[in-house]
C-alpha cells in the first residue's frame, strides 16, 4: 500500500473526528413559558439528567441542557403542552419509548433527524408543586444505532 | 385459626356457624391444653357439653376468666387460636375507594375532574360536560361491588359496542399515583373519586395486557383523541359536532349568534358541551406583520379541549365560559393566565381569531 495514501486515510479520520465533535446540534428549541424562570444548574439538575440518561436507554446522549424553575401554580400538563404546541407548527412529532410509564415517567423526546429535544422533570414529583424543568437537547448516540 | 361473628357460650348469641367452629376447634385441642375428652359432638348448639369444654379450657390456661363463654375478640378466643397453631386473620383493610367516596354530596360535576400529567384532556373535559349536564350517565355507569371492592364500569367501545370494565382497588391506587384526572393526588383525601374511576376504565379498555398493569393503556389514551371518541366512550353515543358556518344573509355577527344560540339550547336541555380550540390563523395584515403586531390571541390552549360551562348573550355575542380541565388556567401561555378554572372568551373572537375547531355536543 503506498504511504501517502495511508496518510491521507488519517488526516481525512482525524478532520471527520474532529468535525463531529465540533458540530453544534442543531434541532428547533420551544420557548418556555413565561412562568418559568431559567436557573443554573445544581446537584437536582445534575439528578435529572441522570434520570434522564436512564430512560434514554442509550438511544440518545445529552448534548446540552437549560433549567427552569416552575411554581406549583403551572401543572407539568402545561409546561407538556407548550412544547407539543410549539413542535406541532413545526411538524414535529413526539416518539414514545415502549419502556414509557405515563404519570412515572416525565421524558418527553421530539426527535429530529438523527438528533432529538426533549423536556423533563423529575420522577415523582407533584404536579402541583414548585418543580424542575430541563430542556434537552439530545445527539444520536451511536453505540445504540448500530 | 378460628374466627366467629359473635359471642359462643354461656350468654353468648350463639349462632349456628359460630358454635360449630368452637366446637370443631375445640375438638382439634389435646386433652392435656384443655381440650374436651370426650371430643364434642360438632352439631352447632351451645348445649352443656359445650359450655362445660369452653370453662375447661379457660380453666387449663392461665389468666383466663372461666365464665363458658367466647368473645369475638376475647381472649379465650385468641388463646383458642393460639393453641390451634396460628393467630386470627388480621382483618382486610378498609378499600380507599367505594361507592361512599364516588361523588361529593350534589353528584358528579365538573369540578371534580383535575388533569394534572395526562394527555387526556379529550376525554376528561368529556366526562366533566357530561358529568355537568347529564350527571345520571355518569352515575348510572359506574357501579360497586362491596365484596370484591371493585367498580364496574359500563364504556362504549369506537363502534359503539357496551363494554364493562372491572376496575380493581389496585388499579385505582394506580391511577392516583400516575396523577390520574381526579383531585385524589393532588389533596391527598379520597373523596370524589369517580374521575379516577372512570379514566382507569377508559385505560384498561385499551390495554392489550392488563394483568401487566396499564401502562399500555395510558400510553394510548393519551397520544390525543377526539372529542367525539371521548363522548362516544361515555355515553355511546359520538354526538353532534357544530362548527361555525359563515351564512351570507347574516353576515358575520348574525352567523355567529346562530351558533351561539345553537349551543346555548343545547345546554339548556342539559346536553353535555366541549369545545375544541386549536392555534389562531394569522390574520394581520401587511402592515401589522411588517410593524411586528403579535397575532391576535383567544386566550385559550390551542389544541385543547374544555368543558363548556355556560352561554350567555351579550348584545349581539355570546360568552362562552369553559373550564380547564387542568383545573387551572395557570400557563395557557397566552397573556391572560389566571388561577380560576373557568374562563369566559367571546364566541365572536374565538371566530374571528380561527381559535375555534368546533363544539361537540353529547346526544343525550
Amino acid at each position: 500500500m503506498r504511504p501517502w495514501k495511508n496518510a491521507s486515510i488519517v488526516v481525512a479520520l482525524a478532520m471527520s473526528a474532529w468535525g463531529c465533535g465540533m458540530a453544534e446540534i442543531k434541532v428547533f428549541q420551544p420557548k418556555p413559558l413565561d412562568n418559568l424562570k431559567e436557573v443554573p444548574a445544581t446537584d437536582d439538575s445534575k439528578k435529572l439528567d441522570a434520570e434522564v440518561t436512564a430512560f434514554l436507554r442509550n438511544q440518545y446522549a445529552i448534548a446540552s441542557a437549560r433549567y427552569y424553575q416552575a411554581p406549583g401554580e403551572i401543572p407539568w400538563i402545561a409546561i407538556s403542552k407548550s412544547v407539543q404546541n410549539q413542535m406541532a407548527e413545526k411538524s414535529i412529532q413526539r416518539t414514545m419509548f415502549d419502556w414509557y410509564e405515563p404519570g412515572i415517567d416525565f421524558v418527553e423526546v421530539y426527535p429530529e433527524g438523527k438528533n432529538a429535544f426533549a423536556v423533563a422533570m423529575p420522577t415523582g414529583t407533584k404536579s402541583n408543586a414548585d418543580k424542575l424543568v430541563g430542556f434537552y437537547i439530545l445527539s444520536a448516540n451511536a453505540a445504540a444505532k448500530k | 385459626m378460628v374466627n366467629i361473628s359473635a359471642s359462643v357460650g354461656q350468654g353468648g348469641l350463639n349462632k349456628h356457624a359460630d358454635v360449630l367452629a368452637i366446637q370443631q376447634a375445640l375438638n382439634r385441642i389435646l386433652p392435656n391444653q384443655g381440650g374436651p375428652a370426650p371430643k364434642l359432638k360438632e352439631d352447632g348448639l351451645a348445649g352443656p357439653k359445650t359450655i362445660g369444654a369452653i370453662t375447661r379450657l379457660q380453666r387449663a390456661n392461665v389468666g383466663l376468666a372461666a365464665d363458658g363463654r367466647i368473645d369475638v375478640h376475647g381472649p379465650t378466643l385468641a388463646r383458642l387460636n393460639s393453641l390451634l397453631g396460628s393467630k386470627p386473620a388480621p382483618q382486610p383493610p378498609a378499600p380507599k375507594f367505594t361507592d361512599k367516596n364516588l361523588y361529593a354530596p350534589g353528584g358528579p360535576t365538573a369540578n371534580d375532574i383535575k388533569q394534572d400529567v395526562f394527555g387526556d384532556c379529550y376525554f376528561v373535559a368529556t366526562l366533566g360536560a357530561v358529568a355537568q349536564e347529564n350527571p345520571k350517565i355518569i352515575k348510572e355507569a359506574i357501579y360497586y361491588d362491596p365484596n370484591s371492592q371493585q367498580f364496574r364500569v359500563r364504556l362504549y367501545d369506537m363502534k359503539g359496542h357496551v363494554k364493562y370494565l372491572w376496575v380493581t382497588q389496585t388499579e385505582l391506587q394506580d391511577n392516583v399515583n400516575r396523577q390520574g384526572g381526579s383531585y385524589v393526588d393532588n389533596t391527598g383525601v379520597y373523596e370524589r373519586t369517580w374521575p379516577a374511576v372512570i379514566e382507569t376504565a377508559y385505560a384498561k379498555l385499551f390495554d392489550t395486557n392488563p394483568q401487566d398493569g396499564l401502562g399500555e393503556g395510558y400510553s394510548k389514551i393519551i397520544k390525543g383523541g377526539w372529542p367525539s371518541d371521548a363522548m362516544m366512550a361515555i355515553t355511546g353515543n359520538a354526538g353532534t359536532q357544530v362548527t361555525y358556518h359563515y351564512y351570507l344573509t347574516l353576515g358575520t355577527y348574525g352567523s355567529v349568534a346562530l351558533l351561539g344560540a345553537k349551543v346555548s339550547t343545547s345546554l339548556q336541555q342539559h346536553k353535555g358541551v366541549t369545545l375544541w380550540s386549536v392555534p389562531e390563523v394569522d390574520s394581520r395584515s401587511l402592515w401589522q406583520k411588517l410593524s411586528g403586531a403579535p397575532i391576535p390571541q383567544d386566550g385559550l390552549v390551542d389544541n385543547h379541549v374544555y368543558t363548556v360551562v355556560s352561554m350567555a348573550l351579550n348584545g349581539t355575542d355570546w360568552n362562552v365560559t369553559v373550564r380547564n380541565p387542568w383545573g387551572t388556567n395557570m400557563g395557557v401561555g397566552e397573556g391572560q393566565d389566571t388561577k380560576s378554572a373557568t374562563m369566559t372568551v367571546s364566541l365572536r373572537n374565538l371566530v374571528a381569531t380561527g381559535g375555534l375547531k368546533a363544539f361537540q355536543v353529547s346526544n343525550q
